[in-house]
């Protein structure tokens, strides 16, 4: 009977200095990478419906040249619905070749594509869309400014990530809705980094 | 292991609890190490495992955030000899979920790909990347007997413990030979 008290007390004490080092260590990387907020829920990608039905308005008023797409996405048709890891979302997609015909225009007017890489910084040093601002969604505080910067001039802002199952983007792409980044400005590009170095289109990296 | 097999010789030796210690604990501080250095990508993982809700998000940040420090914690008391018993009893509960919920999600992702079972290669969430899944099982499995054993062992000789256990054996005596002194005299 001893011995099992004992041991109860070893594993209390033991969970006890996890959990106090844990939560310091977690409070230190505040405001740096590697910091998760507890309180948030970072896998919620619902768009507010007034944000919806703005830019529904929005492309009324513009005719056909505002919203490309409202309806629910399932972008890459990789997974199944229901399930983590699927694409469905309410953003507006963009291919592969608008991306590339985008790409293309840029040198003409840099200022109207803004290109978001959702990655983090070991994939974004490794290789990324020329141009392209980083912006990680857990390092969201660091690494917001210089889009939010941007975002004002930009006329299309096309968020990427890995592609594939990669999700970071759709979420990316809600938070920035949260700092009132126009919707219908912000555009997905779901193939992402995948399917741009798979069409051998150039890149930058860090050396 | 009873009688004066060989076995039971090398057990008492403390040797067979001491290896074992230090290859669990060692496992352990490292796994523990690489998911501390990227808590984003561990709570992807931990996720994906169904088994904690994604609201309120408390459950599963809070894991993302502690589980780690508890493996690197587990790990260092198995190094260092302390509190043996309880550090095995969380390796041993540990494995006990994790194991489970590998093998589980191994299935959904057959049944979800028609893959064969022995091809399954996914990350697992267990701080090194993509493994092959049955292989994983496997590795977990054996853990989990070494953390048993490191739970339920008598002959701890080497480590803290082994030392805290000697001092207070040795005070011990040297009170009862005061005492039988005292008696003489």
């Amino acid at each position: 009977m001893n011995a099992i008290r004992r041991t109860v007390m070893e594993i209390v004490t033991i969970g006890v200095i996890a959990l106090v080092l844990a939560f310091s260590a977690n409070h230190l990387r505040a405001g740096a990478a590697g910091h998760l907020k507890i309180a948030k829920n970072y896998f919620d990608k619902t768009i507010p419906p007034e944000v919806l039905k703005d830019a529904s308005k929005s492309q009324r008023s513009d005719g056909a040249g505002g919203v490309a797409t409202q309806a629910k996405h399932s972008a890459t048709g990789e997974s199944k619905e229901g399930e983590p890891g699927h694409m469905d979302h309410e953003f507006q997609d963009i291919t592969f070749d608008e991306v590339a015909t985008l790409f293309g225009g840029v040198k003409a007017d840099e200022n109207f594509v803004l290109f978001v890489d959702a990655r983090n910084d070991d994939a974004f040093r490794a290789g990324r869309i020329p141009g392209a601002v980083q912006c990680d969604r857990y390092n969201l505080e660091a690494q917001i400014q210089p889009v939010l910067a941007r975002a004002d001039t930009a006329g299309k802002i096309i968020v990427y990530c890995n592609g594939g199952d990669c999700e970071d983007s759709i979420y990316l792409c809600k938070e920035f809705l949260d700092f009132d980044l126009r919707y219908d400005k912000i555009y997905l590009f779901a193939g992402g980094w995948k399917e741009w170095t798979k069409n051998n289109m150039p890149f930058d990296k860090d050396e | 292991m009873r009688g004066n097999s060989w076995l039971h010789r090398l057990n008492r030796t403390g040797l067979p609890l001491l290896v074992v210690r230090l290859v669990v604990g060692g496992l352990f501080v490292y796994m523990g190490i690489l998911k501390i250095r990227d808590p984003a990508n561990f709570l992807k993982l931990v996720r994906l495992y169904h088994v904690l809700p994604e609201s309120p998000p408390y459950f599963l940040n809070t894991t993302a955030v502690v589980l780690p420090w508890l493996e690197v914690m587990t790990g260092l008391v198995l190094i260092l000899g302390l509190w043996r018993r309880g550090a095995g009893a969380i390796a041993a509960l540990m494995l006990a979920v994790f194991t489970p919920a590998i093998f589980l999600r191994t299935l959904a992702i057959q049944h979800e790909t028609g893959t064969s079972f022995f091809l399954i290669k996914f990350d697992c969430g267990c701080g090194s990347g993509p493994v092959t899944a049955w292989l994983k099982l496997l590795e977990n499995t054996g853990l989990f007997a070494l953390a048993l054993y490191m739970l339920f062992s008598a002959f701890d000789r080497f480590g803290l413990d082994a030392l805290r256990t000697r001092r207070r054996v040795t005070s011990e005596n040297e009170g009862q030979l005061t005492a039988s002194a005292g008696d003489l005299v």
